[in-house]
């Protein structure tokens, strides 16, 4: 048996690593890990419409391994918003940037590293604007995104469309010594060659980098195995929780999915029986699929451990790990904050957010910015290193996360792994992941919000017991375990 | 002898199934020697230009005769008119005059006013009268009128149920298109009932266009699903595979022809998983007949999901003359059973089974026809079905105007 990843995403990401990135970046490192596993790299080509292979060379410089081990991938780089990103600071001496710069051997494509300095400059742009114009400069920014996207869209069907009639052409003339030509890989583009024994992981963002169609004739042709991944099916069943209505497209992903699979992860037992249910409700076929949490341990070293924010040093605050979005739910937060300033003044701890702002939030954000009592009582930090995040959740005297929905619960497992106490919403993945350890509130009630907050924070002896609880009771998943834990579903899958 | 059908349609380009009926009824007694002509009271806004023949007379969208308050009454209106309205009946007698008919061939009742008109107008004339149903008319009607007031529809309703005891009872020969309209129309009070099936042409096959459709298909497999633009296709299509088609895989389709794709795609079951459906539903809509041959040549399978309706369904014999996986419900075979018996043909009334097995076929897990069942997949050819035809028509010159005198059934069976 041979195990193959499809490492598009990572191939093709070009921002510090979210969840599933992080969790395909993890599993391909552990496989690189474990020499007696035959381990083999792919990614899917768009342009190519196939599978093609990345050489374990590649592998280990896009997932940093050949990089000093205290040293991250790609250069962190701080931000502290609501202010602006390119005005003053007191972040510790460093200049605040949007986005990390490339680093010096990316294997990224040019094009992607031109998309990116397009977007930072029309990011700093717009933040020279005068406060008021920003919100519409933005959409301006989005709108011509948009364009271009549209328009780099049409460009490339019609030159498909031609390249296709030419081969076409080409075909139909009777000329039988021309040498095939579509789906032939470029020079130095390696066409990937699954074989039979095969079980093939893809666990990346599918729907944008894979086709799952493409996969399926591969599958049947060659009888491969494969496993895919769900980490949630919250675009189909929470639409009015994401940013853009994309219903349609997601469920017809999941259903391609469930055809693909010889066996669907999901990434906890909520996510699991969402996608069942999906499946049932569309009179898709239902794959077994099988539950593997992810892990939560960081593996920073000591050293790498740093103060992201000066100002943070012998101060207490209350840490939020999530990107700023309307489903994440801050503004349970803000209005527990404002409550809690009103009442205790400049006694009250900081509460720090760390994550990028995402749809959804501008009021909120105004919100945030203008109002004079939380003034420096909320701050938010986005593209920080394990290193700094580590130093956060070492340092908090409690975390909160007051999501909507979830498909799994990452900050919350991370907080109690990391022997801190969290506040966490009652949604159903969120629970799960707690294991009972985590103090669970509907996340509408803010009254409720409010009183635990300022219980936790007031109550040294309970944040101590709590804390000493879970370091003698909270077992975390490890992404050592979750790599083991794959390895048996690819057996699971063989055997099928 | 000379023989003039009576339609709602011209029949010089055959589009829908109707059509194929009546020009392939006019090429089999043409080839039997008789003298064929045909006259449609047409819709200027369905048809035009090529398709119309000398004899056929324009029902103008603006005639009081088609002001109804329901829809799809326009070929019980046609009847109305052309025996109503004056200046249209002298046309039609003018037609009636220059060709001399010895059999009027009724295609379906609705023009048996006129019919009726001219044998009032001209006892003296030995006319001898063919009904030709293609359904029994009453019950369709009532399906697709099933959204409209009560009172109004039943009113219709009853006064086409009428229509057709009429037609039965006056008609010297009654043709049906399977033995259960043809007891049907025994028990109407028809004299002389022939079961006549519905049939095809034997297609001729381009290689090249067959080409043409597996590159634009991407070579994908697919399941062929035919049908023209009558709500109850598009029904049935979606009873029979609600609530998606997520049953198939990504790398499989079904190809829908005719105007039943527009139905198909503007149903709200389509619209519910409308992500999942568009991946795997092609909208193909109007197709030549030479595309027709190509895509049933190419698909995988064949799919007749029919669920409402009376009649023969001139694409089940299509589908099963191609010798591929014909996956089908009961209904659809209505004139057909005898092809029930062979291996590549398959029954399924219930949307689970229905759904299993089309999976079944575009998996190539279903077998195809082998080549010793070729005489029982010719059977279905409108040489085959209509071969009665010309010596029934022949029995009817013989005996002119003898129609009381036979007041007997040669489906004898059929009348008990």
């Amino acid at each position: 048996m041979r195990i193959v990843l499809d490492l598009a995403t990572s191939w093709f990401w070009n921002r510090p690593p979210v969840g599933i990135v992080r969790t395909e970046r993890r599993f391909a490192q552990f496989l690189l890990s474990h020499e007696d596993v035959p381990v083999a790299f792919c990614r899917y080509d768009k342009t190519l419409g196939r599978h093609v292979a990345v050489e374990t060379t590649v592998v280990r410089k896009l997932l940093g391994l050949d990089q000093r081990s205290d040293e991250p991938a790609a250069p962190p780089m701080a931000t502290v918003t609501p202010s602006p990103p390119d005005a003053p600071s007191n972040t510790a001496g460093r200049a605040p940037v949007i986005l990390p710069a490339v680093p010096a051997e990316s294997p990224l494509p040019m094009s992607h590293r031109v998309k990116r300095a397009i977007k930072r400059t029309g990011h700093r742009m717009v933040y020279r604007l005068p406060e008021p114009l920003r919100p519409e400069a933005l959409e301006v920014l989005r709108s011509a995104k948009a364009f271009a996207k549209g328009t780099a869209r049409v460009t490339r069907g019609w030159l498909t469309f031609r390249r296709m009639q030419r081969e076409e052409a080409r075909r139909l003339r009777p000329a039988p010594d021309l040498p095939p030509v579509a789906g032939q890989a470029p020079r130095g583009v390696e066409a990937f060659v699954f074989e039979p024994d095969d079980v093939y992981f893809s666990m990346g963002l599918d729907w944008e980098y894979n086709n799952v169609e493409q996969v399926c004739r591969e599958r049947r042709r060659v009888g491969f195995r494969t496993v895919l991944f769900c980490y949630d099916t919250i675009p189909v069943r929470f639409p009015h929780l994401m940013s853009f209505d994309a219903r349609q497209h997601f469920a017809r992903y999941f259903v391609d999915v469930a055809h693909a699979a010889d066996r669907v992860v999901a990434i906890s037992q909520t996510s699991r029986d969402d996608f069942l249910g999906l499946m049932r409700e569309t009179g898709a076929p239902q794959p077994p699929v099988d539950v593997v949490h992810l892990g939560t341990d960081l593996d920073v070293p000591e050293a790498a451990i740093r103060r992201p924010l000066a100002s943070l040093e012998d101060r207490e605050f209350v840490l939020c790990v999530s990107t700023i979005e309307a489903r994440k739910n801050h503004d349970v937060l803000y209005n527990a904050w404002d409550r809690l300033a009103e009442r205790h003044g400049d006694a009250l701890p900081p509460l720090v957010i760390v994550g990028m702002v995402g749809w959804g939030v501008a009021d909120l954000l105004f919100r945030m910015r203008v109002n004079p009592r939380l003034k420096d009582r909320i701050l938010i930090l986005d593209n920080l290193a394990d290193g700094e995040l580590a130093w956060l959740y070492r340092h908090c005297l409690f975390t909160v996360f007051p999501s909507l929905y979830e498909g799994w619960g990452l900050p919350v497992v991370e907080s109690l792994a990391l022997g801190k106490p969290c506040i966490c919403s009652t949604a159903p993945a969120v629970v799960e992941a707690a294991q009972g350890m985590a103090q669970a509130l509907d996340p509408l009630d803010t009254p409720a919000w409010v009183a635990a907050i300022e219980r936790l924070w007031s109550d040294n002896a309970l944040r101590e017991d709590t804390a000493l609880r879970l370091r003698r009771d909270y077992r975390p998943e490890t992404w050592q375990n979750h790599g083991e834990h794959m390895l048996a579903v690819a057996h699971a899958a063989r055997k099928a | 002898m000379r023989i003039l059908q009576l339609a709602t349609y011209p029949i010089r380009i055959p589009r829908h199934g109707g059509q194929a009926r009546v020009a392939n009824i006019r090429a089999v007694l043409a080839a039997a020697g008789h003298e064929v002509h045909s006259l449609a009271v047409y819709e200027p806004e369905n048809y035009g230009g090529d398709a119309l023949e000398p004899h056929d007379i324009e029902f103008p969208v603006d005639s009081p005769y088609r002001h109804s308050q329901l829809p799809f009454l326009t070929d019980y209106a046609s009847g109305q008119f052309l025996a109503g309205d004056e200046r249209t009946w002298r046309t039609f007698a003018q037609a009636m005059k220059r060709v001399a008919p010895q059999v009027v061939s009724l295609e379906q009742p609705w023009l048996l006013p006129a019919v009726q008109r001219w044998r009032r107008e001209h006892p003296e004339q030995r006319l001898a009268v063919v009904y030709s149903s293609q359904n029994i008319e009453a019950p369709l009607k009532r399906d697709i009128l099933a959204d409209w007031p009560g009172a109004e529809v039943e009113m219709a309703v009853r006064r086409i149920e009428a229509l057709e005891c009429e037609a039965a009872q006056v008609c010297d020969l009654s043709i049906a298109c399977t033995e259960d309209d043809a007891a049907k129309l025994v028990a109407m009070g028809a004299r002389r009932v022939v079961v006549a099936g519905n049939g095809i042409v034997e297609r001729a096959i381009d290689p090249q266009r067959v080409a043409d459709w597996n590159w634009h298909l991407g070579g994908r497999r697919f399941a062929l699903f035919v049908g023209s633009a009558y709500p109850p296709n598009a029904e049935g299509f979606w009873e029979m595979f609600a609530p998606s088609l997520a049953f198939l895989a990504p790398d499989q389709r079904i190809l829908g022809v005719g105007g039943v794709s527009g139905l198909v795609t503007a149903h709200p079951e389509y619209k519910r998983w409308e992500g999942i459906n568009a991946s795997r539903f092609v909208p193909a809509g109007f197709q030549s007949e030479e595309a027709l041959g190509a895509l049933l040549s190419l698909a995988a399978c064949v799919v007749l999901p029919i669920t409402k309706g009376g009649g023969s369904n001139i694409k089940t014999a299509e589908a099963v003359h191609t010798g591929k996986p014909v996956v089908g419900t009961t209904k659809s075979f209505r004139g057909y059973e005898r092809v029930l018996a062979l291996p590549h043909v398959y029954r399924a009334d219930e949307p689970q089974e229905f759904k299993r097995l089309t999976r079944a076929a575009l998996d190539d897990a279903l077998p195809a026809a082998n080549q010793d069942d070729r005489a029982l997949r010719d059977s279905v050819l409108w040489r085959e079905t209509l071969k009665a035809l010309p010596a029934e028509f022949a029995a009817l010159a013989a005996t002119p105007g003898g129609a009381s005198d036979r007041a007997r059934l040669s489906a004898a069976g059929l009348a008990s």
